[in-house]
């Protein structure tokens, strides 16, 4: 009895030291709102006036307040890099810093956290109230942020049309739809490429060579690459087979439906699909597709042939650190405009793109990983500032993508840049190598032998795609199916490897598969998904 | 005699056995931590591997933060800690191993029940931060999780019940020595052994310990310990290699990276001052329980 | 009335007599209180649907929900018989092994005792990733040590050792006891150490050999230690090495038969779900049923021993 009270009487203590916490965390959420309701009374009091914009007049407002206390307001952008913190950080910071309490009257710290650490410590950072007031949901995910209520609406209270009109001009108004949860805007998309060419199959130039294919037979594709079809690959692939005995063809990496198909994984994951996003909108089950029948006959007729690795399910390294380590020949992966160049940079060896597919977005490319504003930030619209800044101002987009200039890198006559001397990926003090996740990459300066108007040609590539999902902009929260989605992942996780790489034959992998799907629930989800596509399409 | 010489040629062969079956991986870890790294993608694991290569040690001690300056932090972390959680779990253990201390009961229920439930990383998080303010400081790889372990306590109370004689104590008492007199005179040399025991699970606790790395230091780099730096190292790797078809662009930054030596590479570069310094820590630390206990 | 006045009065006396060691006990319990009792209420989140916006105490309270994915499907029986069976298996193959080496230890005259003790510990020192390349070293299908030199040297067929889940409860029992058996024995080899090597003395001067000392003596010395140890994990009993079930096999499906722990299971449920109030429901989940099985053990031990409780 006791022991029982004591434990009680702790238990109360603390209780009482967490609520309150809670409500000072409840008053911060409430500060911003009165702020900006605030400004916007006093910005349209303004406009007869000395005609500042509301959002001229924000800067200037935040301006006075630091010279009145000798420090400017703080704005932390958070987000990953492969590395962790770059050596560079505070200089780059500092250099960010003097350009943006000009422009826009606050400081940005751009806190880089290592992949690996970035979604616990953002997780950790958002629910306890720690500073962060823009992020990359790229880590965590745009609907795991949603659902968890870590993210602002964008738009309450004109946010986005009276500070952030900018972002207006770089995202197009169907991919800002795109980011709406049950109608509310939380983030806005980072400009990329959302098109994939799907199913482009690499091979090493060398081994094309070593086995004599003749590349003259095939046609080329609007991206450049060679079109061939799916029997020319395993004709190609007898002949590197044949040429190179010891060597593996084929470097296996489960993206057979992520990046060789169109087939749509609504919602986020492949348990209920749309088979044919671009005209139905009819979720199935795709493990039971013929399409996906086809993928597996074929893996099963490699690894029949001895193209496939016998450690493929056990080996984690990357697709294209084997083809680099020289043991491997061939890959799969998506294809886009400026792709052999990566690619060949990735297997350390040129490499030859064989487009297979076709062009798709799904729907969800755009809104995988959007930028999101913190509920809790203390100012939202300082924060909507910069996130504009980082979208439209080379200067930001510039510094936050690639550091300084001259030291970590020189701009050449045609506005492309490289290292500085001296400098390469290993030694430089910053170089985050993200990105495809910055918030606008076409901002900032193109890497040397990189088209100059990649960004264009990006921009073509996403509006030329023919193969669209009808459900471009469907988001689905799953968290009340959590109990199927949990046994969902152990099933897929269980049977799916030997039958995807080829190891059983599809006919009894297939349906040992599909049968521990469906017991571990993939009726139920499924009928939840259609259901909350049909409410959305309604809409 | 000749079953004591039977019993220790017995134990000899039983222990060579048992340090052969720990080494050997130990040795295949050496091995291919300086193979050439195609060579162990292509190969695999190989004790006699046909190309070396010291390019993943290269990498580790030339690539962004220094693991040099990573040692400081763990060997000043790893002395710092082992002291401060042998200090308050001696004293906490010897407490609740008097059988006659009103409350000892609940003061040992409050261990193990520490030992069985936690609050959750994040109420864990708030506490240290919002409270405390530990995050990005030396005090945030100190303090959270490790400066008092459950576990180590009751080891230690369980010696202390066992071990040493109710009688001596209670003679000390007779005689008018105090309970702290009697602890730092009588109690503590006799504790040699545990306390050698607990002091290096203490240190092991601290030399491995990256997960307050993980969480509490975000931004000074420079507290970085050698297992938090490592560890982020191998989980950026880990990431990238098994999200790779997630992530359309995880190859960009895997591609950098040597990536199955550079494993091995780490987890000998984190062990290897360990077997070179243990030996010599573990006499020292000996002899200073000894020259304490006199004193006292 | 007056046996009453009188065991006050020594409480009280008690009490005085023991200040020191309340003062001693202090700073250890002051730190138990801010770095376990202080994030308790915390658990709370188990019964909520988090809601960042709202905080911990003011998220929306869903009951038991939170708590269904871990019973739901048939898969719950399967991950709850692993988790318990391995444990058992561990306390008993570590505890005999860890004793048993320990006693060599003791009993050792030579020098390279401490050579020895060093060499044992090492496996502890390396993570549970860095074990799992070591096993894959040794058992890669392709390029593995057992199939390409152990096998082949025995005349015998390359075995798929990640797809034949019937080899792995052994080899998960092997790692595990490699890993872990330098660091209990080094725990029971203090407390023989603690022994009044008196007591041998005279035993040996009776006529006691080597092994009837140990029987006699040693074993017996170490019965609480070894009581307490065993105490402490079943307490830990729905937990496992989430390293060791999951890095070890590869994360391998063809294995999840033999692999699939609650660690493991909610694991790959939440890494996507991302879920902070799941990951807490399963959290008390296996707290509450190690508080149960260690209070009940803990009462039984009390019957039968009550010197080597824990409380």
């Amino acid at each position: 009895m006791k022991k029982l009270l004591a434990t009680m009487l702790c238990a109360v203590m603390v209780v009482a030291s967490f609520a309150g916490c809670g409500k000072a965390a409840d008053n911060n959420t409430q500060a911003p709102a009165n702020t900006e309701a605030g400004t916007s009374v006093e910005a349209s009091a303004d406009v007869s006036g000395d005609a500042l914009t509301p959002a001229q007049q924000a800067i200037a407002d935040r301006k006075a307040k630091a010279a009145e206390t000798g420090k400017y307001e703080k704005v932390v952008v958070s987000f990953f890099d492969w590395t962790g913190a770059p050596a560079g950080i505070e200089r780059v910071n500092s250099k960010l810093s003097a350009y943006t309490e000009e422009t826009l009257g606050v400081d940005v710290e751009l806190l880089i956290i290592d992949v690996a650490a970035y979604t616990e410590d953002l997780k950790l950072m958002l629910s306890s109230g720690e500073q962060v007031d823009l992020f990359s949901t790229c880590g965590p995910g745009y609907m795991t942020c949603v659902n968890n209520g870590y993210t602002a609406d964008l738009e309450e209270n004109g946010l986005l049309a009276t500070y952030g009109a900018k972002l207006n001009d770089v995202v197009r108004a169907d991919y800002f739809d795109a980011c709406r949860v049950g109608g509310v805007l939380y983030g806005v998309p980072p400009i990329k490429d959302y098109a994939i060419q799907t199913a482009a199959v690499c091979i090493g130039t060398e081994y094309l060579e070593g086995a004599g294919v003749d590349l003259a037979k095939f046609s080329k594709d609007d991206l450049g690459y060679y079109k061939c079809t799916w029997d020319d690959v395993d004709e190609m692939f007898a002949a590197m087979h044949a040429a190179f005995p010891d060597k593996t063809v084929y470097s296996t990496q489960d993206n057979m439906l992520t990046q060789g198909s169109c087939v749509d994984n609504i919602g986020g994951d492949y348990y209920g699909t749309l088979l044919d996003p671009a005209n139905s909108l009819e979720v199935s089950n795709v493990y039971e597709s013929d399409m996906f029948k086809e993928w597996c006959d074929r893996f099963y007729r490699w690894n029949q042939a001895g193209y496939i690795s016998g450690d493929a399910l056990t080996d984690t390294n990357g697709a294209s650190a084997r083809i680099k380590s020289g043991a491997f020949m061939a890959m799969m992966a998506c294809g886009k405009p400026a792709y052999e160049n990566q690619i060949s940079g990735e297997c350390g060896r040129p490499m030859t793109v064989f487009d297979v597919g076709e062009p798709f977005m799904s729907s969800s490319a755009v809104s995988s990983f959007p930028w999101c504003l913190n509920q809790n930030s203390e100012d939202p619209i300082a924060a909507m500032q910069v996130l504009e800044a980082l979208y439209t101002d080379p200067v930001v987009a510039n510094l936050a993508c690639w550091g300084e200039e001259g030291v970590e890198y020189v701009v050449n006559d045609d506005t492309t840049i490289n290292w500085a001397p001296g400098v390469d990926s290993n030694n430089s003090e910053y170089y985050p190598n993200v990105l495809w996740l910055m918030p606008n990459q076409y901002a900032a300066h193109v890497w040397e032998g990189d088209p100059v108007d990649v960004g264009e040609q990006t921009a073509k590539f996403n509006d030329n795609c023919p193969v669209k999902s009808k459900a471009l902009g469907f988001t689905w929260d799953n968290s009340d199916y959590a109990a199927e989605f949990t046994a969902l992942q152990n099933a897929y996780k269980e049977f799916s490897g030997k039958v995807i790489y080829g190891f059983v034959d599809p006919e009894t992998g297939l349906k040992e598969l599909n049968d521990a799907l469906y017991a571990a629930g993939l009726k139920e989800y499924m009928a939840a998904k259609q259901e909350a596509l049909n409410a959305w399409a309604g809409k | 005699m000749k079953s004591e010489k039977r019993f220790q040629i017995f134990a000899h062969v039983v222990l060579i056995i048992l340090s052969f079956l720990a080494l050997m991986p130990m040795m295949l870890m050496l091995m291919s931590s300086i193979t050439d790294d195609s060579t162990l993608i292509a190969e695999g694991y190989s004790f006699f591997p046909s190309k070396f290569s010291l390019y993943a040690y290269e990498y580790i001690f030339k690539t962004g933060n220094s693991v040099l300056r990573a040692y400081g932090v763990s060997i000043i972390l790893t002395t710092v800690g082992t002291v401060c959680a042998l200090t308050i779990t001696t004293l906490l253990a010897y407490a609740i191993s008097k059988k006659e201390m009103p409350g000892r009961g609940i003061l040992t229920f409050l261990v193990v029940f520490s030992m069985l439930f936690n609050g959750g990383l994040v109420p864990t998080y708030m506490v240290y931060t919002k409270f405390l303010g530990l995050n990005n400081t030396f005090f945030g790889l100190l303090i959270p999780g490790l400066l008092l372990n459950g576990f180590n306590v009751m080891l230690m109370k369980s010696y202390f019940v066992s071990s040493i004689p109710e009688e001596i104590l209670d003679a000390a008492y007779i005689d008018g020595a105090t309970e702290t007199k009697t602890f730092l005179s009588v109690v503590i040399p006799l504790s040699k052994p545990i306390l050698a025991t607990v002091a290096l699970f203490a240190g092991i606790g601290y030399w491995n310990d990256w997960m307050n790395g993980y969480i509490y230091i975000t931004k000074r780099t420079e507290l970085y310990s050698v297992q938090n730096l490592l560890n982020r190292m191998m989980q950026n790797i880990q990431y990238l290699s098994q999200s790779s078809s997630n992530v359309q662009n995880a190859n960009v930054g895997l591609s950098a990276i040597p990536l199955a030596s550079v494993r091995m590479a780490m987890a000998t570069v984190g062990i290897l001052p360990i077997i070179v310094i243990y030996p010599f820590v573990q006499k020292h630390f000996v002899k200073g329980i000894t020259l304490g206990g006199v004193k006292g | 009335m007056k046996v009453k006045a009188e065991s006050k009065k020594s409480l009280k006396k008690r009490i005085i007599r023991y200040i020191p060691l309340y003062v001693m006990a202090l700073p250890g319990l002051i730190y138990l209180f801010i770095n376990n009792y202080m994030p308790l209420p915390g658990l709370v989140l188990a019964f909520k649907k988090y809601n960042a916006k709202k905080g911990i105490f003011g998220s929306n309270n869903v009951g038991f929900k939170n708590f269904k994915y871990l019973f739901a499907t048939k898969d719950a029986f399967i991950i709850t018989r692993n988790t318990i069976l391995y444990n058992l298996v561990f306390i008993i193959v570590n505890t005999v092994l860890a004793v048993f080496v320990a006693i060599l230890l003791a009993e050792m005259t030579s020098k390279l005792k401490k050579v020895y003790q060093i060499i044992i510990l090492l496996p502890f020192m390396i993570s549970m990733v860095i074990v799992s390349y070591l096993v894959f070293g040794f058992l890669s299908n392709d390029n593995g040590y057992l199939n390409n030199t152990v096998m082949a040297a025995l005349g015998k067929d390359p075995v798929q050792w990640y797809m034949e889940k019937k080899y792995w409860p052994f080899i998960l029992t092997f790692v595990n006891a490699w890993k872990v058996i330098g660091y209990n024995c080094i725990i029971y080899l203090s407390t023989i150490l603690g022994i009044d090597r008196g007591i041998y003395e005279s035993a040996s001067i009776d006529g006691a050999g080597k092994w009837m000392q140990i029987r006699k003596i040693t074993i017996p010395l170490l019965r609480p230690t070894v009581i307490m140890m065993t105490l402490l994990a079943i307490g830990r009993i729905f937990y496992s090495d989430f390293g060791l079930f999951y890095q070890v096999p590869q994360n391998q499906g063809a294995l999840f038969a033999v692999t699939n722990t609650i660690d493991t299971y909610v694991y790959r449920g939440l890494l996507e779900l991302g879920d902070m109030s799941m990951s807490s429901a399963a959290g008390l989940y296996q707290s509450l049923v190690g508080f149960i099985f260690i209070l009940t053990a803990n009462l039984i031990v009390r019957k039968f021993e009550p010197e080597s409780a824990l409380f």
